[in-house]
């Protein structure tokens, strides 16, 4: 009996690992870290893991999911709320859409493919924010917020692909 | 991975995929839905974020733990590498502190005394709920801070958050064991405040930016760099007095103000409770500040 339990507890370990890894840069890019000026150009960190997911195991990323993380985001952010999730659902939905030509290439490919989604994704977040605030908002700190987040994606990407190997295995 | 099997499942495929397609559709709509709702300024929208804050904030202290840790090590390290400079510093301020502390207490009697020579109604007192400051916007988009203290410490919407050196900001929704201030630099925040030295009165408002614009002053006002902003107390919200920033920068009509808080890096904060006396009968009533029975302050 001891066999089953096993292979349950890994089950549902694999089930939860891109929620969890997701909720947990969520948090992470809420919790202060008081480095002078990061605030203002805190990256996107959990685009990462949603773009991630959604081409390497899509079926542990449904868009529900996604959007109730985005929603999160929002929540905590004190932003407006609707946005993020919005970003996360279309990105999601962009990623699994072209998950065979951005996971069958070199990295690269991906990476290039994530530097685009990203660029778009604050870009947008941008431009809603400036019409739901009905003021021109500078776009120097989006910039550099795009510019780490996607520079992070590489280190990220490893480092889900090194739990994807521990958890999931053979799966 | 390639797709294997008969027509049925094929077809249970096409199905599902359709139902996908649909539930990111449906999910859109609900986010733009939640954009307009948000826009229109429902509280409803205040309150379900601060009710997700009161359930998080107890994991964000915890995740804090580790950064906490990380930074006092460095911290400590750094403090060793310059203890003598920093030893000969502070001896150099505080034989500098010992002339102002003397003077504070002569200015202190001779403020009382002349207090009661002329019947002066004091201003009601303020009082301090201290908290931690648990997360920050996370985004470019907005300036806000969450505290790890909410409406069972006492905290109210629009009293004023001050830090050691001076004013953060203001809180904006309350929840049970959390809060949100809304910082000074935030493109939505106001502050009534005026020229120490001259005493002009303006407007503080945030553009996102580090820095704030000074506005609303009149012609007449020179603001020169250099100069204290302070809380001017209008409106009622915050107290009089309250260092907020300095000028840096006059560009035409537009004053740049540096607050003296860098947001950045506050770690705990004060949280003012501050009440202006109802008007009674006579003044000198209220002199001892909140007595913790509810004014009836008016409602917004």
């Amino acid at each position: 009996m001891i066999q089953p339990l096993g292979e349950r507890l890994r089950g549902s370990v694999q089930i939860v690992t891109p929620a969890v890894t997701t909720l947990a840069l969520i948090l992470l890019s809420v919790v202060p870290l008081e480095i002078p000026y990061f605030t203002r150009i805190t990256p996107l960190l959990a685009l990462t893991a949603v773009y991630y997911w959604g081409v390497y195991r899509p079926t542990l990323m449904p868009v529900v999911l996604v959007f109730l993380l985005g929603l999160l985001q929002d929540l905590l952010g004190g932003g407006i709320i609707g946005l993020t999730a919005l970003v996360f659902v279309v990105v999601r939905q962009l990623s699994v859409s072209q998950r065979r030509v951005l996971a069958s290439n070199p990295f690269v490919v991906g990476w290039a493919g994530f530097a685009l989604v990203a660029i778009g994704a604050e870009v947008f977040r941008w431009a809603i924010s400036c019409a739901f605030f009905e003021r021109l908002l500078s776009l120097g700190p989006v910039a550099t917020s795009v510019a780490l987040t996607v520079s992070l994606y590489p280190p990220f990407a490893w480092v889900f692909g090194r739990i994807e190997q521990r958890v999931m295995g053979h799966y | 991975m390639r797709l294997r099997g008969n027509g049925i499942s094929t077809l249970g495929l096409s199905l599902k995929t359709t139902a996908h397609r649909f539930a990111a559709a449906l999910l859109v709509m609900t986010a733009l839905g939640l954009l307009v709702l948000g826009k229109a300024d429902a509280p409803l929208i205040a309150n379900w974020r601060i009710s997700i804050a009161d359930t998080v904030t107890p994991a964000l202290a915890v995740i804090q733990q580790p950064v906490r840790a990380a930074r006092a090590v460095i911290a400590e390290a750094r403090s060793w590498a310059n203890v003598r400079a920093k030893n000969r510093r502070l001896e150099e301020e505080n034989a500098h502190l010992r002339i102002w502390q003397q003077l504070a207490s002569r200015y202190r009697r001779e403020n009382r005394d002349f207090r009661r020579l002329l019947k002066m109604a004091r201003g009601p007192v303020p009082t301090f709920i201290s908290a931690r400051v648990v997360g920050d916007s996370g985004s470019p988009f907005v300036r806000t801070l969450l505290l790890a203290a909410g409406a069972e410490d006492g905290i109210k919407p629009n009293q004023a958050v001050i830090a050691a050196d001076g004013l953060v900001g203001r809180i904006v929704e309350v929840g049970t064991r959390s809060a949100r201030i809304l910082l000074l630099t935030d493109l939505n925040s106001r502050v009534p405040v005026r020229l120490a030295g001259s005493g002009y009165r303006g407007i503080l408002v945030g553009d996102n930016s580090p820095q704030a614009v000074l506005t609303y002053l009149p012609a007449r006002a020179k603001a020169r760099p250099g100069e204290e902003v302070v809380t001017s107390g209008d409106g009622g919200l915050f107290p009089p007095g309250l260092p907020v920033g300095v000028v840096t920068r006059v560009v035409g009509p537009a004053v740049h103000v540096q607050p003296y808080v860098d947001d950045d890096e506050v770690e705990f904060v004060s949280v003012v409770r501050y009440r202006l006396p109802v008007p009674k009968d006579d003044t000198m009533a209220s002199a001892t500040g909140p007595s913790g029975q509810p004014h009836a302050l008016p409602k917004r």
